[in-house]
């Protein structure tokens, strides 16, 4: 089990100021999962808490010595702890999945309502940009948005990479929106 | 370090997603993703891009199957793909009507409208309905002005119809909405504004209208274009340049020098817009003409 102190020396090993050091640790842990997911572990997120939970325990012993990106280590102890998961007999993933779907299922109708007041918040070409590119799916894909690109005047690569980050503006806004509901 | 990040495709982030890549090529992309935040960008996106196409049912079947068993394995990614679904079911609705044509034929359609196989007391008022309508009809198609109001308001924006009410004056309010013909559950009849380019911001002597009523109302810009070289986009900006909508080329009707463009009301807030008409040459877009209004 993971000590307080060892988390904060952790945090304070990634960085001095405690913001940057939660921003870094979050980038981390996104891509231990992103890479554990990738490798067909069935439990990414369990896996990459247990690779935190090993660094921070060892960062009294490395802290002095070790010379490099300190991201790059958590990338060796993940492939130790991807290993002895390898070794492990193989479980059941059934529930878990069903467990996570049930949950994410309870938030649907709050995700529904989030994308609402996300969507109002975008600024005016945002919202224009994207319900566009999303109504476009529904019909000949390839050239409405050929269309679509030349409006905007941008290339249709370049129109992919415009809605797609405001698609991912808007999974942060419903994200926060759905947690700050979810609040009593 | 772009020139690194170039090295792994759409496709190859995609695979690496759907935990398809081979062993050699997995232990490159782990390595180049701690090491490279573009590239973690990018598998954010892709990340985005891969739930929408699962949601939008535009996998393979393969692919289908590697999504559901190696992608969706994280809470995040769940509530990823309901977001993804959220977002088809939201603006699938607002496409049905251009979308999905009827399995229904034209005269099938007409067969069940004129109920035929029923009572004929039914058949014939239905018949003297329709040919009524008909009627109607003609007689709105042979007035050419009202036939040219009617026309327009079927037409799609890029639209040039004048209106005959509207003074040409550097700030002249239409008041009231242009008569049309406009089904009453669709948007309300547009707020017409006639501009004429002008070569500055002029704050004091600005063309001012009021902010159309509500959800449903709509502002119709009526350009001049007169002696205009030819444009092919059209941008609506906020004074202090913040791009509020966006259309292609905007052409006049044959013998017309104005062109027309929709604002719908949502997109409006009390304050100093302007409109640019611009053209692309050799790849380079520039401004041909520009209008300024308030709106208050």
């Amino acid at each position: 089990m993971l000590q307080q102190e060892d988390f904060d020396r952790l945090m304070n090993w990634l960085a001095a100021d405690a913001e940057q050091a939660g921003a870094i640790y979050e980038k981390i842990r996104w891509r231990l999962v992103a890479i554990l997911a990738s490798r067909g572990c069935r439990f990414p997120e369990e896996l990459a808490d247990e690779t935190i939970d090993r660094v921070s325990r060892r960062v009294t012993d490395i802290q002095e010595t070790y010379v490099g990106e300190k991201a790059i280590y958590f990338l060796g102890v993940m492939n130790n702890v991807h290993h002895e998961y390898l070794k492990r007999p193989p479980l059941p993933v059934v529930p878990l999945l069903n467990e996570g779907a049930r949950a994410v299922a309870d938030t649907t109708e709050q995700i529904h309502a989030c994308l609402e007041k996300c969507l109002n918040k975008l600024a005016p070409n945002s919202r224009q940009m994207i319900e566009q590119y999303y109504a476009a799916d529904k019909q000949a894909k390839i050239d409405l948005r050929k269309r679509l690109a030349q409006k905007f005047g941008v290339s249709t690569s370049n129109l992919r990479l415009r809605a797609l980050r405001i698609r991912e503006k808007l999974q942060v806004c419903i994200a926060r929106c759905v947690e700050a509901e979810a609040r009593p | 370090m772009p020139e690194r990040e170039e090295q792994f495709s759409d496709e190859t982030i995609r695979r690496f997603l759907l935990g398809a890549l081979t062993g050699a090529e997995q232990a490159t992309f782990d390595e180049r993703l701690f090491a490279d935040d573009g590239l973690e960008k990018r598998v954010r996106l892709a990340e985005c891009e891969l739930a929408d196409d699962y949601a939008f049912e535009r996998l393979n079947a393969a692919d289908q199957e590697l999504f559901e068993h190696n992608f969706m394995v994280t809470a995040a990614r769940h509530q990823q793909l309901t977001v993804s679904e959220a977002l088809r079911d939201r603006f699938a609705s607002e496409t049905v009507v251009t979308s999905a044509p009827s399995a229904m034929t034209i005269a099938e359609r007409l067969k069940e409208w004129l109920g035929l196989g029923q009572s004929s007391w039914k058949l014939a008022l239905r018949v003297i309905i329709l040919l009524l309508l008909i009627g109607t009809m003609w007689s709105v198609l042979r007035g050419p002005r009202l036939g040219q109001r009617f026309l327009s308001i079927r037409r799609p924006v890029p639209a040039g119809t004048p209106a005959p009410n509207l003074q040409m004056a550097h700030h002249s309010i239409s008041p009231e909405p242009p008569k049309q013909i406009t089904p009453p559950d669709q948007l309300a009849a547009p707020v017409t504004l006639m501009l004429v380019p002008q070569h500055g911001y002029d704050p004091v002597h600005i063309a001012t209208i009021m902010l159309p009523d509500g959800e449903r109302g709509v502002l119709r810009l009526q350009l001049s274009v007169k002696g205009t070289p030819e444009t092919d986009r059209a941008e609506l900006l906020t004074i202090s340049g913040q791009s509020v909508l966006v259309e292609g080329a905007l052409k006049p009707l044959p013998g017309v020098d104005t062109v027309s463009f929709d604002v719908p009301g949502r997109f409006l807030t009390a304050g100093d817009y302007q409109m640019k008409l611009s053209r692309r040459t050799d790849g380079v877009e520039s401004n041909v003409v520009t209008y300024y209004f308030r709106v208050q």
